[in-house]
């Protein structure tokens, strides 16, 4: 392990806790083919969700300011995960603990948010705890892409978070300072443990297993939970208990090869064969058929639970960056309009512009489909900051409840608030 | 107990190939019995055992029975029986069967196989034993204490193309054994260092390798039969010593390959590209009709026989297997030599631990053990005949004779070798047709059939680290341009199985070398063709190189 130097403060009054969330996933660009040809699935390699072991090289990176540090590692999921858990102490993790159950199967995020919690609360680890500790996980995965958990566990736990972070580091007055990134640099932000961090995978490449870890992973216990263990609410949980439903999961088919449009090693070569190309006709596709059938009508058999409650009415958000709305949050509303006429009822769009003198570009939501725009005007709001979102959001619920609205819409992008 | 950075074991085995797997286990055995319990920890640079085997493969399969005596034979996954032995004399649109077999070449009786996948059920059986298998770690260094041999480290990781440490920066781990086996496979970079540095090569002829380049495919059901065995000569070698391979698998998989001496003396040959050129000979060609590839891979092979192999043991250490160059010409079977070898490295371990005796005192029984066994009745008999081949098949082919005449010992005594970097000749010196024009017309890939180097490579599911140095160094940039470039035309950029070696011209005219060290099939040939001052290659980060899944 190497040290950076002495650390400046005193470690002997802090003793600290690491817990990375991971995740197993099958091996994204899976080269292992099958006989046919094609990808085999059945032979995909499983590694450790590659977001998440950029967050376990953080947690290690963190622990050269905290070498006494207890390292602990955990996942939810069947026991097939155990290989990535190993792997974790292999890497420098002293625990591992996996949170195992049935019940849990086709939990959306919400649900896998309160499970993981419910674990990290059967460890000991609350917002009252007396020992600092710090939660890590990576971004999202690549196999749900949703980039909600971390933001779920620290919600649940109620601890302060910041995701899409670069790199971390202890300020030895027990907070964090976390280099997150957003939209045309980084913000710095200062988090005071316990508290929540999800890792994106720019700051320091995962370091490789040693020897010495690998044995010590070897000769090693996991220790399963089950979700009574942890005292999951599992009327919550599992496909039936999770709110979202996930109607169809397409995979995208490459119906024909890469074509080569320019080719060369000098720019004259290269445009040249672009121009070929181009004259030649290498740049249109044939008409294809479309294949897809839209599906509109549910299976017979698919439950309906409607848990409106008499609400209605769509929820957008306008983003800013820079002062102005960002392009996805204004062209959010078209699908939201187009929505809207499908659900009939006089379905209105109300949009919420949040931010420090912004109360002029509701015009520019308007001409885009937004029925209504509540703005929520303050100087402190300049910055981007997720709790003082949050407060926004639970007022907004209030709104909620004045509008009855039905259906909250976010667009998504790396610096956006996604609850 | 191990320190911090430091494990300590009783054996350590570096490599996790047969040689190796075949000595943890025989020794595993051979310790219960005699009531001692220690450990042996087997090191694979692969990242899992298997993914860097690579062999055609007939094995004969006799040893397997000594090595597992209470494992029911039918349980180890062999592939299927030799049913059909050919030896096909190719010319360029035709084919002539040889009605018999060269001395030494019949397969009757063996199995084709997939070595990977044998590998990895002889790491399970030793799994089983209590021998513990560690995938994905390289040593890079072998460990010295006064001179003696005390293990090996394993390589840092975390370190850029420099050399430079990053952030992740991890130390590699020591590794202290009482008894350290190198079972690198061919050309193994650390046996290497252990032979220059005992000059265990002392009196012994220079080791000489062929280089051969393998395809597993895909075949419609009823384009060969699984047990058939073809092996061709001719087309399109011609002064080159080798030839091809065609083994029916089960499954409609045929396994295919071109293995070439790597005495040759054309500076461009390329001994993929000739592969390619193989394929679309008629004979091979119809048996791949309506395949498909399925994987690629490349390896060398050391072919010098009974006189070049190195003192096989100093204090603390053995060699065992294709690092030491068990290999029994003329039908290059060294598979059931290398479990041999293991097995007799396994006896002199065992008698070291019940004596507590680990210097060469003891371990010079090995040499014993290997007399006695069938590795001296397999290579001493043809210890001259691929020294015979060196001046041509016509020369090779009396020589061979003679030897079978005499027992091996030929007319003129023990036939001496020369290292394959200086049988190369310059380009000025080649006076034949260059590799290029003798088959200009079928160089072009159909990518059907044919393949360019980058598409093969890629099925071999190659993989390595971005953030280290590279494994491959020209030894003397200098005299690199003003030799291999200048003078032989960079054979590197030719004989690298996997287009590591790339010469880029620039606008003024000026030869440089770009090396893509992260196509690495790990085949050696650069470290062992290069002329001049050479290339060495040594190991890459663990678990880094190709992903053989059944070679």
């Amino acid at each position: 392990m190497v040290r950076e130097g002495k650390p400046d403060f005193n470690l002997t009054l802090m003793s600290l806790t690491i817990i990375n969330l991971i995740k197993q996933v099958p091996l994204p660009s899976e080269m292992r083919m099958g006989e046919d040809g094609l990808m085999d699935r059945t032979k995909a390699k499983s590694i450790i969700n590659i977001d998440c072991q950029f967050a376990l090289e953080a947690g290690l990176q963190l622990k050269k300011q905290y070498p006494d540090a207890r390292m602990i590692a955990c996942s939810m999921g069947p026991t097939s995960f155990e290989p990535s858990l190993r792997k974790a102490i292999s890497l420098g993790y002293d625990e591992v603990y996996l949170l195992s159950d049935r019940k849990l199967g086709g939990s959306d995020t919400y649900a896998t948010g309160m499970s993981i919690a419910c674990m990290l609360q059967h460890l000991g680890f609350t917002k009252d705890s007396k020992e600092p500790f710090i939660v890590i996980a990576g971004r999202q995965t690549s196999d749900g892409d949703t980039a909600h958990v971390p933001s779920q566990v620290a919600e649940y736990l109620g601890i302060p978070q910041a995701t899409f972070v670069e790199s971390i580091k202890a300020d030895g007055k027990g907070n964090i300072i976390a280099k997150r990134i957003i939209e045309g640099g980084y913000q710095m932000m200062k988090l005071p443990m316990p508290c929540a961090i999800s890792i994106a995978p720019t700051g320091i490449s995962p370091r490789k297993p040693s020897l010495i870890g690998a044995i010590k992973a070897r000769n090693s216990s996991l220790t399963v939970f089950s979700a009574d263990d942890v005292k999951v609410d599992t009327t919550k949980v599992g496909i039936n208990g999770s709110p979202t439903i996930v109607a169809n999961v397409v995979n995208m088919v490459s119906e024909r090869p890469p074509v080569m449009l320019s080719a060369g090693h000098s720019e004259t070569a290269l445009v040249d064969s672009l121009i070929a190309n181009i004259k030649g006709g290498g740049n249109v596709m044939g008409e294809k058929a479309s294949t897809a059938e839209k599906v509109t009508e549910a299976p017979a058999d698919f439950p309906v639970t409607d848990i409106r409650n008499g609400a209605k009415g769509i929820i957008t958000w306008a983003e800013l960056a820079n002062g102005k709305i960002t392009r996805p949050s204004l062209e959010l509303l078209t699908p939201a309009r187009k929505l809207a006429d499908e659900l009939g009822n006089d379905t209105k769009i109300m949009t919420v512009l949040i931010g420090k003198n912004v109360k002029s570009l509701a015009t520019q939501l308007f001409e885009h489909g937004s029925d209504e725009v509540i703005v929520v005007e303050d100087d402190r709001l300049e910055e981007y900051l997720v709790l003082p979102r949050l407060y926004r959001t639970f007022d907004r619920r209030l709104c909620q409840q004045k509008t009855k609205s039905s259906c909250p819409a976010y667009s998504s992008l790396p610096s956006s608030d996604l609850r | 107990m191990s320190t911090a950075d430091t494990v300590n074991t009783d054996v350590l085995i570096i490599g996790g190939g047969p040689s190796g797997l075949a000595t943890a286990i025989h020794l595993a055995d051979l310790l219960k019995s005699a009531g001692l319990e220690r450990r042996i920890l087997l090191i694979e640079k692969g990242a899992s055992v298997g993914s860097h085997i690579l062999s055609g493969a007939v094995i004969k399969t006799d040893v397997f029975k000594s090595l597992l005596p209470d494992v029911d034979f039918a349980e180890i996954p062999f592939n299927a029986k030799v049913t059909k032995d050919a030896m096909m004399m190719l010319s360029e649109n035709g084919k002539i069967h040889v009605p018999f077999h060269p001395p030494y070449m019949s397969n009757k009786g063996n199995y084709t196989a997939s070595l990977g996948q044998i590998c990895r059920y002889l790491a399970k059986k030793a799994e089983e034993k209590g021998v513990e298998i560690y995938p994905g770690f390289a040593v890079s260094e072998i460990l010295y204490d006064n001179g003696k041999v005390i293990g090996a480290k394993t390589i840092n990781t975390g370190v850029d193309h420099h050399g430079n440490q990053l952030e992740n920066f991890q130390a590699g781990n020591r590794i202290e054994a009482k008894l350290t086996i190198f079972a690198e496979g061919t050309r193994g970079s650390l046996a290497k260092k252990l032979i220059q540095k005992f000059d265990l090569a002392k009196g012994k002829n220079e080791q000489i390798y062929s280089l051969g380049v393998k395809e597993l495919w895909s075949v419609p059901e009823g384009n060969i039969a699984p047990g058939e065995v073809y092996h061709t000569m001719g087309y399109p070698l011609r002064d080159e010593f080798g030839g091809g391979f065609v083994y029916g698998l089960n499954d409609n998989k045929v396994a295919i390959g071109l293995v070439v001496g790597l005495d040759y003396e054309d500076p461009t040959f390329d001994t993929h590209n000739a592969f390619q050129v193989w394929k679309t000979h008629p004979f091979i060609a119809n048996i791949l009709k309506g395949g498909k590839l399925v994987e690629y891979g490349a390896k060398t092979l050391p072919e010098g026989g009974w006189y070049s192999l190195p003192k096989l043991y100093v204090d603390n250490a053995l060699i065992v297997g294709d690092s030491a160059g068990f290999l029994a010409m003329p039908a290059l079977k060294g598979i059931h030599l290398a479990i041999a070898s293991g097995m007799q490295a396994a006896k002199t371990a065992s008698i070291a631990f019940s004596k507590n005796d680990f210097t060469e005192n003891t371990l010079k029984q090995y040499d014993e053990f290997i007399k006695d066994s069938l590795i001296y009745k397999d290579m001493y008999p043809t210890r001259n005949v691929r020294q015979g081949f060196a001046k041509g098949m016509v020369a090779g082919v009396l020589n061979f004779g003679t030897d079978l005449v005499t027992g091996g010992a030929g007319f003129a005594g023990k036939l001496k070798t020369e290292a394959d970097k200086d049988t190369t000749k310059k380009l000025s010196e080649y006076k034949k047709t260059l590799f290029h024009e003798r088959y200009k017309n079928k160089l072009e890939p159909d990518k059907v059939l044919t393949f360019d180097k980058a598409t093969d490579v890629y099925f071999s599911g190659v993989n390595h680290d971005e953030q280290q140095v590279a494994h491959v160094k020209v030894n003397n940039p200098q005299s690199f341009k003003t030799v291999n470039i200048e003078e032989y035309g960079a054979p590197c950029q030719y004989f690298c199985s996997s287009e590591v070696y790339e010469i880029h011209t620039d606008k003024n005219g000026n030869k440089e070398l770009r090396i893509h060290a992260e196509n690495c099939m790990h085949c050696k040939t650069c470290d062992i063709k290069s002329p001049g001052d050479g290339i060495t290659w040594s190991v890459p980060n663990g678990g880094n190189g190709p992903d053989w899944q059944n070679m």
